[in-house]
């Protein structure tokens, strides 16, 4: 008897076998079927919701896709070999019920079970993202997610550059920019989008050239509109997510009417002077929706009482700081990572370095988000006053 | 003193309006020169921020290359400047940005003398590299000079930053938080680690911040304390520090007064 089939022998004797379909009626009542071939393998197909462990790295990744260890694995390969030896590995790791399944994906896939064709990041994208695929939080499946995501930046200025830099950096696959204005020389203290040869062109066509120069792996759509009710909803439909980077207070309550009436998390963000603040308004987050932005601010301000519409000062980075936030709140609901800032509020004051929390409420008169109220319809409210972009 | 053109009154009309800048403050951020350590997912958005604010002059010093793993978060760069010196590529984005600024770049890395020589020819200095026996040599050589040094760190979803006011008798410096012999039996290194994209970008932008604080006299900067960014659950701490009575770079700088 040869080294291998004695050793085989033995792991046959210790470990349970079981067929394909006792392997998914156990996935079903919600073992982890664990699928350890290499990626090649699996590129031919592997069966839906499988953790696809390579062997090679099953021991340092198991923990963080399967952390508890009283949970029954199945452990698949491609003929029921290599999925004993992978069993065992897992046995002694400490999870308590691992089975092997005979036959592997060959006889799951004859036997007529369900399993999809997995995508993959191709070789540049892998080097390109290697820091991301590094981190639990992100990982493979979590950039092919970012990679296929849509997302909407209203205002390519002081808090759309650096979002939109680093979310195209970062790669979700398509950004969209809505903004009507031009570059101008005094933008360029804190647009880092912009440059000053750019000076003159449209900011949507000006943020396209630096966002491609950074990753010409995304798509990037601009708008070069202003943003009203007859056009709201046939951009934002085509996105998974709205940052709102607007310095207009009309815009904004357009923004919170879409975003509810269409279900979309509004990642909204403003500045002044030395301050900052950020939250998400999201009414229909399945964890806990918050309120929206008519539910702290029910109507914009009559024109007479609305705040001097004459260009506020500030500091150069705040957009920056305020913008960078937004980007990371958007790829945390994009990839359902950490604790978004969904009914809550972080404020920054830049002249004591001090980032304060506070929670948003819920006004359950709202005549917007309040559940089961029907949509009452867009406004297009008039210009407080000039623009002043 | 030089004082603004008009274009330049326009281009940081932005600024120019708050009364804690106003144009003396301007003109300061004009005449002030910043040592970048590191033109990375650190430097990059602190030298862009600093460059768009109208800080001078800045030195970036970076003896790596443009690589296509760094672009996930490095900004200052792009697919074309891919086995570019980092100095060079960061350079040309820096001014496309703002033609004002004056950018001298130092692509080695800075040993002993040649690295305290671009300490003490800046008015503060950014500390935005990967691993901390540079960390130790900046911090030690902003001691010498008695230059502020502005601190920043990120892994994974999380960061931190500090002011260490090197220019001052009574405050801590990174070595007090960060016993050097501590450090070294960890092996602590963070280049290998994994980082979100934007967590950088954030600590970039608050080391930017506080430079500016710095340099304009502004109140409530971090020196002496230690701003703790969880990204991943939005909290934000601040841990006061103190100096260690044992901290050799503080005693060296205290004999350095006498």
């Amino acid at each position: 008897m040869k080294a291998k089939d004695r050793r085989l022998a033995e792991l046959r004797a210790s470990i349970p076998e079981i067929t394909p379909s006792e392997a998914l009626e156990l996935q079903n009542k919600g073992a982890a079927l664990i699928d350890v071939r290499d990626n090649e393998e699996i590129a031919q197909g592997s069966p839906a919701n499988a953790y696809r462990l390579g062997r090679s790295f099953l021991e340092l990744r198991v923990e963080d896709a399967v952390p508890d260890l009283e949970r029954t694995l199945c452990v698949m390969c491609a003929g029921g070999v290599r999925s004993l030896f992978a069993a065992e590995a897992l046995k002694r790791m400490g999870y308590r019920d691992v089975r092997s399944i005979a036959g592997g994906f060959n006889r799951w896939k004859n036997e007529g079970h369900p399993f999809e064709v997995p995508t993959f990041l191709s070789s540049e994208d892998r080097e390109r993202y290697a820091r991301h695929l590094m981190i639990s939080e992100v990982g493979e499946e979590g950039q092919l997610k970012l990679l296929e995501s849509r997302v909407l930046l209203i205002g390519a200025g002081g808090l759309g550059s650096p979002a939109a830099y680093y979310l195209a950096a970062a790669g979700v696959g398509h950004l969209g920019l809505v903004d009507h204005d031009v570059v101008d020389r005094s933008n360029l203290q804190r647009q880092i989008l912009h440059t000053e040869a750019r000076v003159g062109m449209p900011k949507v066509e000006s943020a396209r050239i630096a966002l491609e120069a950074l990753n010409p792996g995304i798509e990037v759509t601009g708008y070069e509109t202003h943003l009203d009710s007859s056009n709201v909803e046939d951009i934002f439909s085509n996105y998974d997510i709205i940052v709102d980077g607007t310095d207009n207070i009309t815009t904004r309550y357009l923004i919170n009417d879409a975003c509810v009436k269409l279900g979309l998390p509004n990642v909204h963000a403003a500045v002044y002077r030395f301050e900052g603040q950020i939250t998400v308004f999201w009414p229909a987050y399945a964890k806990e929706g918050s309120g929206c932005y008519r539910c702290m601010f029910p109507e914009p301000p009559p024109p007479e009482l609305a705040p001097s519409c004459a260009e506020a000062g500030v500091l150069g980075v705040m957009p920056g700081v305020l913008g960078l936030l937004q980007a990371v709140e958007t790829i945390k609901v994009l990839l359902d990572i950490g604790e978004p800032l969904v009914g809550r509020q972080l404020h920054y004051d830049a002249l004591s370095s001090q980032f304060t929390i506070l929670k948003t409420r819920r006004n359950p008169e709202c005549r917007y988000c309040r559940e089961g109220s029907e949509f009452p319809g867009y406004t297009d409210y008039a210009q407080a006053c000039a623009s002043n972009a | 003193m030089a004082t603004m053109n008009d274009e330049q009154l326009l281009r940081y009309s932005r600024q120019i309006l708050l009364p804690e800048i106003d144009i003396p403050g301007q003109e300061k951020l004009l005449r002030s020169r910043v040592l970048i350590v590191g033109a990375g997912g650190l430097g990059s958005p602190a030298a862009l921020y600093l460059a768009g604010s109208g800080v001078g002059h800045l030195d970036i010093n970076d003896h790596d290359t443009v690589d296509l793993s760094n672009l996930h978060r490095q900004i200052l760069h792009g697919m074309g400047d891919i086995g570019l010196h980092k100095t060079d590529s960061a350079a040309a984005s820096l001014r496309e940005l703002n033609s004002d600024c004056r950018i001298t770049t130092l692509d080695r890395r800075l040993e002993d003398e040649a690295l305290l020589a671009a300490i003490a020819r800046a008015d503060l200095v950014i500390d935005a590299c990967d691993n901390f026996p540079t960390r130790y040599r900046i911090n030690a050589a902003c001691a010498t000079a008695r230059k502020p040094l502005v601190s920043g760190a990120v892994i994974r979803m999380e960061g931190q930053a500090s002011v260490f006011r090197h220019d001052r008798e009574d405050s801590p410096c990174f070595e007090c938080l960060y016993d050097r012999h501590a450090q070294d039996a960890e092996g602590g290194g963070c280049s290998d680690q994994g980082i979100l994209a934007p967590v950088a970008g954030i600590i970039g932008a608050i080391m930017a911040t506080e430079a500016i604080k710095v340099l304009l006299s502004l109140p409530g900067t971090l020196s002496g304390r230690l701003l703790l960014v969880d990204a991943a659950r939005m909290r934000f701490r601040t841990l006061s520090l103190h100096r260690d009575p044992a901290c050799p770079v503080c005693a060296m700088r205290a004999a350095a007064a006498v």
